[in-house]
């Protein structure tokens, strides 16, 4: 790939405007990173889009130019998607930041890309509604980012990942159509649905513009129930009798010791010493019924633990919930130097697996003498195994070997090498792993020939999702 | 550098997550380019101090931190990117690693030179005139900021119909012929004048009715070198807090009072930090207030001040308030406040104005009437006259 010549460069700056374009090295520093450990090179050019025209008029260079195009909003990608792996220019979409509709009767909002999911349901919260989806990073994701690595988060036992809720979305294609897809009714039946598509795309199909997005009313109430167990079995049990008695839990996420230790002051709660996992569980329900499922699921669960704490303090839950959300951010505390990183694992089986998956994940992490913590959405059968490396090449090398092993384990267990992260260019080999396990590698033949459709000179987030062996 | 180490140590524990660029209101008010965010910033300071590329110019990238430190808060990983700018600023202004803003360098020659920001003391004490002070160990210190601002609210609207080259080539100027200042005389904003001036008489008159003793310098006042601090010109704001220091020994104080969250924050902060044994007891001037206020039942939103409630000082104002109306806060209050843009105000003037219209709006959603307690906030929010000062607002009620 060749650096941009200067008549490229003109033309893209005529059609974006040059108000909207970052040239210089300092102002384009920033970008060779995203909140993974996983280093991009500078951009030639970072394109600042006003609207979904400047975008395709530019995409259309590109394309006719062969100049790789990388898409990013809040760089809250955990497995480099957004950051690039070859040489071209960054379209960043923050400056599509508006909230463009809402209609409360039909449930939906309307947003740009660069809505960050906090904003969104501060927003919505004034007329008692909120959008579901709540990645741990929602205070600095955005819709554009959530929807591009189908991103799930705590809720996703109860409402699913981003993929449900989406109804429609303008896109540019790579090739600088401008599409719209989907509607704005909660029921559709009209031939392939090129949402749900573009949902996960992770920037390889272009560039997200707009999105209506479902939305709910608040819960009218809810409570939380923490408790603590000596095994993973137990834990597994008392949330699958939870499930088996009909109560869907709001979130239902686990911890294990170090990951508790991590955030034990953030969560100001006594924990019981024999504790090695802690469940926590949220419940939703009207005013008059909380109590009583409240009490339902805590009879359940006491007969795997012998502690439990209830707490519906509005407060509490939020200072506990945000602990939760912060526990990867926590563990850094526990690297040994400012050199180590600590690389979040993301993987899925279903939920009755977990507690097999997780014991062999464990097994396979000692065995190779590494510390790592586990946490996870328990209620969806989520694991994340966060792994503490050292930033060289023989200790990244030892990481990609135990991903893949960890991987291999999900895939057993008939699982996923990515739940809610995506795959970016850290997973696209075990997704190619998961594939051929599955004996099924045509599948992903089938993707690269959907890029193509959208993309055909292939210049939109080359190296994400798919492996290239690079020149 | 001199600084590497501790910055290292700082930027190295980043996990690069965002969230502290997701409160900073410098980046949307940069329009989302990212070193003028807190995350770009701790990115860039990474750079720059692993590769010593003197063609970078990374001077605004720090510079244009407000330094409100709503980055601190939300910090997973409890790293201060406002630190960080700190630093880097004091990199550039004492080590020349990069570009040295030419209105920064004026403003440090100009208060070196004259002890007072706008070099013009016998100015900045009239508000004064007419008032007896008592003798006293305790010492009003106004910290000029309230006087500032009529000043730097003309400029700007002076800048506005400037070219930016012209008004940076003036600041150089001023900056080599520091007496050139003394024009800025002229150049104020009258009606803010009176209100800033006001406030000042309302703060001193709510204090001596609460029976407080205290004296002031009048065209003695000396400036505390919040400038000097805020800038990086830690070398002469060592040098500057160490004589007025010793001045103020020589007056025999013991107490003083501040009457705005800069002014408070640089001397009960950053002084003991450059001063051995620092002895002087810093109190701020809500503190100190022992009035039966009337109620006034209206409905008012608050501006907290970034240097009282992000920078970990306490202060009375929002228990008073809350005895005489009826406070509803904005979205964004207590530790998630947001900066009223001011800081920015003399160095990036778009960026200042569109924090402070956000945060405008964002008030406005709470209640029409806007009370701030800062005269940088004042400054920054005051579009209509349902904002007031602290000081102006509790003066009604006493």
């Amino acid at each position: 790939m060749k650096t941009l010549s200067s008549d490229i460069i003109k033309k893209i700056v005529d059609v974006a405007g040059k108000n909207n374009v970052l040239f210089t090295k300092e102002e384009k520093i920033p970008y060779k990173n995203d909140a993974s450990y996983i280093q991009g090179l500078l951009p030639e050019l970072v394109i600042m889009p006003e609207n979904a025209d400047q975008i395709a008029s530019v995409l259309k260079i590109c394309s006719s130019n062969g100049v790789n195009v990388t898409v990013r909003s809040g760089g809250t990608a955990l497995t480099g998607s957004s950051v690039l792996q070859y040489p071209g220019i960054l379209i960043n979409t923050m400056k599509m930041d508006k909230i463009l509709d809402l209609n409360l009767s039909s449930r939906y909002v309307v947003c740009q890309p660069g809505v960050r999911l906090d904003k969104l349901n501060e927003y919505l919260k004034k007329y008692n509604f909120f959008y579901p989806p709540d990645p741990a990073s929602s205070r600095a994701s955005t819709v554009g980012g959530s929807i591009s690595t189908n991103a799930g988060g705590l809720r996703a036992v109860k409402y699913g990942a981003t993929k449900e809720w989406v109804l429609g979305a303008e896109f540019v294609t790579g090739n600088g159509n401008i599409i719209t897809t989907g509607e704005y009714t909660l029921k559709r039946s009209a031939g392939y649905d090129i949402t749900a598509l573009l949902i996960g795309s992770e920037g390889t199909l272009g560039v997200l513009t707009k999105a209506i997005l479902k939305i709910e009313p608040l819960p009218e109430e809810s409570g939380r129930i923490l408790s603590f167990f000596r095994d993973i079995s137990e834990v597994g049990m008392a949330i699958s009798d939870v499930k088996n008695a009909g109560i869907t839990p709001l979130i239902a996420e686990f911890m294990d010791l170090q990951t508790v230790d991590s955030i034990r002051d953030r969560m100001n709660i006594d924990i019981p010493e024999y504790t090695q996992f802690l469940l926590m569980i949220d419940i939703d329900s009207t005013k008059k019924s909380l109590n009583d499922k409240m009490i339902q699921a805590e009879e359940i669960i006491k007969k795997y633990s012998s502690d439990i704490i209830v707490i519906t303090d509005k407060g509490k839950m939020d200072e506990i919930y945000n602990a939760r959300k912060g526990a990867y951010s926590s563990l850094l505390k526990q690297r040994e130097n400012d050199k180590q990183i600590v690389i979040i694992g993301d993987l899925i089986v279903p939920a009755s697996e977990l507690p097999d998956t997780m014991k062999e994940i464990r097994r396979k992490i000692d065995e190779h003498k590494i510390k790592a913590t586990l946490f996870g959405h328990i209620g969806d059968g989520n694991i994340h195994a966060n792994i503490f490396a050292e930033n060289t090449v023989d200790g990244m090398k030892i990481v990609d070997e135990l991903q893949m092993e960890i991987a291999r384990i999900a895939i057993s267990h008939r699982g996923c090498v990515s739940a809610e992260h995506g795959i970016g260019t850290e997973k696209n080999i075990l997704l190619y792993e998961e594939y051929r396990k599955k004996n099924s590698l045509y599948t992903l033949e089938l993707m690269k020939n959907i890029k193509n459709v959208f993309d055909p000179e292939n210049i939109m987030n080359r190296g994400k999702i798919f492996y290239e062996k690079q020149d | 550098m001199k600084n590497r180490i501790e910055i290292e140590s700082i930027v190295n524990k980043c996990i690069k997550c965002g969230f502290c660029e997701s409160v900073c209101p410098t980046l949307p008010a940069a329009d989302y380019n990212s070193i003028m965010g807190a995350r770009g910033r701790i990115l860039l300071a990474q750079f720059a101090i692993n590769n010593e590329d003197q063609s970078l110019k990374i001077s605004d990238s720090f510079y244009s931190c407000l330094d409100c430190f709503a980055c601190v808060q939300v910090c997973p990983a409890g790293i201060n990117a406002g630190q960080v700018s700190e630093l880097m600023k004091e990199g550039i202004a004492d080590e020349k690693i990069a570009r040295v803003n030419p209105v920064a360098e004026m403003i440090k020659n100009v208060v070196v030179k004259y002890k007072n920001p706008l070099g013009i003391p016998e100015e900045c004490s009239k508000w004064a005139e007419n008032i007896e002070f008592s003798v006293s160990e305790t010492l009003l210190l106004t910290g000029d900021m309230y006087q500032l601002m009529p000043y730097t609210r003309y400029i700007n609207k002076l800048r506005k119909h400037t070219n930016q080259t012209l008004f940076m080539a003036f600041s150089w100027l001023i900056g080599k012929m520091p007496f050139l200042i003394k024009l800025s005389r002229h150049f104020y904003d009258k009606k803010l004048k009176l209100e800033m001036e006001s406030s000042l008489r309302n703060i001193v008159s709510m204090l001596q009715r609460s029976e407080v003793k205290f004296n002031y310098l009048r065209e003695d006042e000396p400036y505390p070198g919040t400038f000097l601090y805020d800038l990086g010109y830690m070398n002469e704001f060592k040098e500057y807090a160490g004589n007025l220091y010793r001045y103020l020994k020589s007056k025999n104080v013991k107490r003083i009072i501040c009457v705005d969250p800069h002014t408070y924050d640089v001397l009960k902060n950053k002084y003991p930090d450059v001063i051995e044994n620092f002895d002087l007891d810093i109190v701020y001037y809500t503190d100190l207030l022992n009035l039966n206020f009337k109620k006034s039942g209206e409905k008012i939103t608050v501006q907290e001040p970034c240097h009282m409630v992000l920078h970990g000082n306490t202060y009375r104002a929002m228990d008073i308030l809350n005895t005489v109306a009826d406070v509803k806060l904005p979205a964004n209050s207590g530790k998630s406040t947001m900066c009223c843009g001011g800081p920015d105000e003399l160095l990036f003037p778009e960026i200042s104005e569109n924090v402070s219209i956000e945060r405008y709006r964002n008030l406005k959603n709470s209640s029409n009437k806007i009370v701030t307690i800062c005269p940088l906030c004042y400054n920054s929010l005051s579009y209509d006259d349902n904002v007031q000062d602290f000081s102006n607002f509790m003066k009604n009620l006493m």
